[in-house]
């Protein structure tokens, strides 16, 4: 599912350049749910927006789904992620203006979408009913807790029936309670959607409970063995 | 949920946050719709005005101070025609001490009434009866039926000037009851001036007024409703088949005894244009020149007042051929005792300069003396001088010379029974030509072998070759004049838009820099979609599109809010036309093309400028405004501020240096532009500097880290409140003050106290009156210079006059006297010209000068530009601007030499200004003057007065440039209000933080507090120096130390009005600031 392959990263100030990333590699097998653990400022948050087209490699290739990323015009991209991809979060970025239902079927804005919008909203209430949030459709985002608007973004994740969904740091706000929570939801819903994940974490629980971890340090990335 | 409802949503969402953007749009569209509506309203007014005032009027036929019979309008067939005897006079209401001069007497009938506006049916006066217009009752406090007096000079054929023009002057008194006071409506507005003003009217019955003057039957106005639409030309050709010889004031007499028929004048002297088109059409046409000798004398002998003829020996066959001397008939050779050899003296009175009577002699030889029979006795040679011809002796002669009866002896009486006119001596043409030939004509008559035809062949021959504009009668096309004047009006639309030009921008800043916050407040919202996959281009349309419906509504709002600023600024422009408790002037008008491009004009502004600030946040990566919130995240690059800094000041004062070519405007407009741009570039270098500069972390350190940190919302601050300074300071030191130099000659007042305007003209000087043309008599003795100033063609192009002036009032004067007296300041005069009212008499054609506002403002044109009068004949001329005047009492006038005046308008009536110096005591001076010159109803007015109501008008106009420059101002300190406390909001974690680790408030405010005093600092100091230097060019030294206080003041308040808005803002934060404490601990 995810190919990168000699990915760099350089960030330009004047009389100073920054290598975040430098010559990583990774592969991410289709329906595998990976996560991405390394200290602040490693690059993580850099990563997850290369591989998901918000931000431009400055060098290396990226493949998602055998398509090449790297070469995007920003249309092509923002319809790639439209279609493709779904995000996750730390901050949950829900619009105030509007519904639990309607913040997930937000990516509908983008238009073109061959799906009738009937079956769309059946779908998002149907995430909405698994992530627990089936009573609160009407509900404006300032009346959910943390957990319950982070779920809001799960389901707004899973709207688009993404190949991958790239979460930053989702449980970074939450207690360790909620965090086992939001685990089992991206599990389980990584088994019945057979979604390809990858999850940014600073939370070695969560990283132990995905499985297959990677670290990134000094710009490469290491798989990291039990 | 589809794009419209998620716009909507958002729309409704954040609706308390879009208040702002909706208020600001509304004020802008409101202050463009009012500035375009008060255009529309001028515009309105005066066309409504022009209605008013010309009726049904299309055309009028005038013949300036000539008759024609009133039977013409009778005539005109179907051009429905109305005749009007039209004179100047004072009024008065019987019993009361108040007087109005200057009033416009029409003699007129039930044809006048039909041309009035409207379809009301109206009376003439009827018998006695006067009907006044409501301005004149307002003025005179007069109502129905009760009497007014008229005092006005009877209307002579000739001009009073002129010489052998009879009677001097004779002043008529007509009383009558007040019928009705007319209103617009009712034809009360009628006037042939180009002006908003109303004139002072009373109606006469025709009759009545003919009888009074003495011109029964005559009329000196024919007033045309032009039904068919027909040319100039075509209307001219109509009047000119109708115009009979009387209407010309020709006439053709036969002459038995010379064989001939001849060709006279009313006006005495024959046109030079008549006299050469009668002796083109007939060849053998004799001219003949009859004019009194004061004195002829011979021997030591002398005989008084007598009448001598100049012509060709082919006029009268008694003289002897090609005869160099003169000819005595009989009665005279005895009475001097004089025969051929003899020389004989003529003391004769000719015009010295243009209005100077001066006794002047000549000596001829005698060649012969004829016996006082046939054609030498012939009493027809003589013209029917007014106050001669019909004298019953000579001791009644009142030829309008000085004539000293005493000298007349008992013989010449007996003369003046037995022969009348008839000349006691002829002399040789060309001589009379240049003794007695003046600028009204030099042929008293033409006499046409009776060989050629009859006499009433030659009239229609006459008739046949005359047209009205060579008798000086002009028709002219008065209403398509009056409405060009009042739809090409000064364009106050583009006024006040000019002057509201820093409010609307305060306001389009403000709603611009409310919607940017707005976005950026949503920049997250904005970086999610965007990560959705909704593509930037799409957001960037919803943004757009929720602006434009904020925008939209807020200028539909603005809309209804601009008719009431509209009102506003008609009432301001009332306070200088209002007249008095009169009706309003100003007409609230709105054009529907006006009100819709008004609002999609400002709409698509607004929204361009939204665009501009948007768009920027649209092109940041997603991931950067997912992470960055509302921070502000400038783009670092090479400082270039320095460079930019110098190059805009160095443009500045390149503008400056470049003002001839700019114009003052110009170059003021954009020096102050590149210095304001300047003084920013400094600012944002500066702020650099500092926060790069590091050092230890103090209260004044951490206002620069902040103020470079959000440096967009800190240059904002700084260019908004010092836009605001610069208009400010800028407006109010083009304020104009009156100063006590007008007693100097190179003041606007030229060293003259006193500006009097007459009704009734002054004649000429007479030969033992020197230099009181004015008329002062006793009283001349306690003022010094007094110029006199003929009023020509055109109308009043000051600044009181809204219309839009083709062609400004001609104002005629001595240019070697004021030459002399060096008075008035000429500011400019065209290349090649010395700096001196000499000038005016150089060159080809007639040159003018002109108060440089005037040129500027009214006639739009520049230096060495020519402007067409017409002539007296109809005639187009030149009149070349060949020098400017810097704030005079001349404003919206040219004035010219009288001279070069005279020979276009031969008959131009005497002065009816007059410039006078007085001492310093001016208030017993002016009732000295208002006493004397009460008969010719003078208005006296001291020059200072005069200057500081132009000055008035001016400082108006500058009190509305101030005005909505300080509610810019406010606008744009409110909106500095708004960023203060926007800043403070998004910074009240920080604070919080600042609070928690235990920074006293006290500390928190005083970094807040340096912030925007740097701001407001810098600001102040920028708008300062760019008003300065950008008016220092324009003004005199005396206008900015009478400015100076004025200026201070106003930095003052501007500075407190930012620093109050600041601390409110600061104020109105600090509880959430501490809630947001709270949340955080």
């Amino acid at each position: 599912m995810i190919e990168a392959s000699n990915l760099s990263k350089v960030y330009e100030t004047p009389g100073e350049s920054v290598k975040v990333l430098d010559g990583l590699d990774l592969t991410v097998g289709a329906g595998e749910v990976v996560a991405l653990v390394g200290p602040s400022g490693c690059g993580k948050t850099t990563l997850l927006n290369l591989l998901g087209a918000l931000d431009r490699p400055s060098g290396g290739s990226i493949r998602i789904a055998g398509r090449d990323i790297t070469g995007f015009t920003p249309e092509e991209a923002a319809r790639f992620r439209n279609r493709s991809l779904g995000f996750i979060f730390q901050q949950h970025h829900l619009l105030p203006q509007l519904s639990v239902l309607e913040n997930v079927l937000v990516p509908r804005l983008a238009g073109d979408w061959e799906e009738p919008a009937e079956e769309t909203t059946k779908r998002a209430r149907e995430l909405l009913d698994r992530v627990g949030l089936g009573h609160r459709l009407a509900h404006l985002p300032w009346q959910l807790s943390g957990g319950e608007k982070l779920r809001t973004a799960v389901a707004r994740a899973l709207v688009n029936r993404p190949s991958l969904v790239l979460a930053d740091e989702p449980t970074g706000l939450l207690d360790q309670a909620s965090s086992d929570k939001v685990a089992d939801l991206l599990l389980q819903l990584n088994r019945e959607e057979g979604v390809t994940m990858m999850v940014v974490t600073h939370n070695i629980l969560l990283a132990r409970r995905i499985g297959r971890t990677f670290a990134l340090a000094q710009g490469k990335l290491e798989e990291v063995s039990e | 949920m589809t794009g419209a409802s998620f716009v909507l949503r958002g729309l409704w969402f954040f609706r308390k946050s879009y208040l702002g953007v909706l208020a600001g749009s509304a004020l802008g569209a409101m202050i463009l719709l009012g500035a375009l509506m008060a255009g529309d309203s001028v515009k309105e007014t005066l066309r409504h005005v022009a209605e008013v005032r010309l009726g049904k009027v299309d055309a009028v036929l005038s013949g300036g101070d000539r008759f024609f019979r009133s039977a013409l309008a009778d005539d005109m067939a179907d051009v429905e025609a109305a005749p009007i005897l039209f004179l100047k006079a004072t009024a008065s209401v019987q019993g009361s001490g108040s007087s109005v001069g200057g009033v416009q007497v029409l003699g007129v009938d039930q044809r006048f009434w039909k041309l009035g506006p409207g379809d009301h049916a109206f009376s003439a006066p009827q018998g006695r009866e006067f009907f006044v217009n409501d301005y004149l009752a307002r003025t005179l406090d007069c109502g129905v039926d009760e009497t007014l007096v008229l005092r006005f000079e009877k209307p002579a054929l000739i001009a009073r000037d002129a010489p052998l023009a009879g009677k001097t002057s004779e002043l008529v008194v007509l009383s009558g009851g007040v019928g009705e006071i007319c209103g617009d409506d009712q034809f009360g507005r009628f006037s042939l001036e180009t002006t908003q003003l109303p004139q002072a009217t009373v109606f006469v019955p025709i009759e009545r007024l003919q009888q009074a003057i003495g011109f029964a039957g005559n009329a000196n106005l024919m007033l045309m409703r032009n039904r068919n639409k027909l040319g100039n030309d075509e209307l001219m050709a109509r009047v000119r088949s109708r115009c009979t010889l009387e209407d010309y004031g020709l006439s053709v007499a036969e002459v038995p005894l010379a064989e001939a028929n001849e060709v006279r004048s009313s006006r005495i002297f024959l046109d030079r244009q008549v006299a050469e088109a009668v002796r083109e059409r007939f060849p053998a046409a004799q001219p003949v020149i009859t004019y009194m000798a004061n004195t002829i004398s011979a021997n030591g002998k002398e005989t008084p007042y007598s009448m001598v003829t100049a012509l060709t020996p082919e006029a009268a066959p008694f003289l002897p051929k090609d005869f160099q001397g003169v000819v005595l008939n009989a009665w005279e050779a005895e009475d001097l005792g004089a025969g051929v050899g003899d020389e004989v003296g003529i003391v004769y009175y000719a015009l010295e300069g243009q209005n100077r009577l001066v006794e002047r002699s000549a000596k001829f030889p005698v060649v012969g003396v004829v016996p006082l029979t046939g054609l030498a006795a012939d009493r027809m040679w003589m013209p029917d001088f007014p106050g001669v011809a019909s004298a019953e002796n000579t001791a009644e002669w009142d030829a309008g010379v000085p004539i000293d009866t005493k000298r007349i002896r008992e013989k010449d009486e007996t003369y003046w029974d037995d022969y009348r006119g008839t000349p006691k001596l002829f002399l040789p043409l060309e001589k009379g030509r240049e003794m007695f030939g003046n600028r009204w004509g030099e042929f008293t008559a033409l006499r046409i072998p009776a060989a050629l035809g009859s006499r009433d062949e030659v009239a229609q021959n006459l008739l046949d070759l005359m047209t009205p504009a060579l008798a000086g009668l002009v028709v002219q096309d008065i209403r398509g004049a009056g409405m060009a004047a009042a739809t090409a009006s000064v364009d106050f639309a583009g006024l006040f838009l000019g002057m509201s030009l820093f409010l609307m921008a305060a306001a389009v800043a403000l709603t611009a820099m409310l919607f940017r916050f707005h976005i950026e407040r949503r920049n997250r919202e904005s970086g999610l979609l965007d990560a959705l996959g909704i593509p930037a281009k799409k957001i960037l349309r919803w943004r757009m599109t929720e602006g434009l419906c904020l925008v939209l509504v807020g200028s539909v709002a603005g809309a209804f809010l601009a008719a009431g600023y509209t009102r506003f600024l008609l009432g301001f422009l009332e306070t200088i036309w209002s007249q008095g408790d009169g009706p309003r002037l100003f007409r609230f008008h709105v054009e529907p093309v006006t009100l819709l491009t008004g609002v999609l004009g400002f709409s698509v502004l607004l929204m361009l400028v939204i665009w501009l600030v948007t768009r920027k946040q649209a092109r940041r990566t997603v991931s950067l405004r997912l992470e960055a919130g509302t921070e502000e995240v400038t783009r670092p690059s090479a400082n270039r501020m320095p460079w930019l800094a110098a190059g805009f000041a160095a443009c500045g004062l390149g503008a400056l240096a470049g003002s001839g070519l700019l114009g003052p405007q110009g170059a003021f407009f954009l020096a102050g532009l590149a210095l304001l741009l300047s003084g920013l570039a400094a600012y944002r270098w500066v702020l650099r500097r500092r926060v790069a500069a590091g050092g230890g972390l103090s209260p004044r350190r951490m206002a620069d880290l902040n103020c470079g940190r959000r440096e967009t919302r800190s240059l904002v601050m700084v260019g908004t409140v010092a836009c605001g300074v610069f208009l400010v300071v800028a407006v109010a030191a083009f304020r104009k003050h009156e100063n006590d130099n007008w007693r100097q000659r190179d003041s606007g007042a030229g060293g003259f106290a006193f500006w009097v305007e007459t009704t009734t003209a002054a004649e000429r000087d007479g030969a033992g009156a020197a230099d009181d043309r004015a008329g002062l008599g006793e009283a001349r003795k306690s003022f010094g210079e007094v110029l006199p100033l003929r009023i020509g063609a055109g109308d009043d192009a000051s600044c009181f006059n809204l219309n839009s002036v083709a062609q400004p009032r001609l104002l005629a004067t001595d240019s070697a006297a004021l030459a002399r007296l060096g008075a008035f300041p000429i500011k400019k005069v065209v290349d090649g010209s010395e700096k001196s009212w000499d000038s005016l008499r150089e060159g080809e054609v007639m040159r003018a000068f002109v108060d440089e506002t005037t040129l500027m403002w009214v006639l739009k044109k520049k230096l060495g530009e020519r402007i067409i009068y017409q002539d007296e004949w109809g005639r187009d001329f030149p009149v070349e601007i060949a020098g400017t005047l810097d704030g005079t009492v001349f404003q919206g006038s040219l004035v010219v030499d009288e001279a070069r005046f005279l020979k276009h308008y031969p008959s131009a009536e005497g002065p009816r200004i007059f410039l006078i110096e007085s001492g310093a005591d001016l208030e017993p001076a002016r009732a000295i003057l208002q006493q004397t010159l009460s008969e010719s109803g003078a208005r006296v007015d001291t020059s200072r007065e005069r200057l500081a109501a132009f000055h008035g008008v001016e400082n108006t106009y500058i009190s509305i440039f101030q005005v909505l420059g300080g509610l810019g101002v406010i606008v744009g300190s409110a909106g500095l209000g708004l960023v203060t406390a926007r800043n403070l909001m998004d910074r009240r974690y920080e604070f919080a933080i600042l609070r928690t680790i235990g920074i006293p408030l006290a500390v928190t405010r005083r970094v807040v507090l340096l912030e925007t005093a740097q701001c407001i600092r810098w600001g102040l100091g920028i708008g300062v120096v760019a008003a300065l230097v950008s008016i220092l060019p324009s003004l005199s030294a005396a206008g900015i130390g009478t400015s100076i206080g004025w200026i201070i003041l106003l930095v003052l308040l501007i500075a407190a009005n930012a620093a109050f808005w600041s601390w409110f803002a600061f104020v109105w934060q600090n509880r959430r600031m501490l809630s947001a404490q709270q949340e955080f601990s």
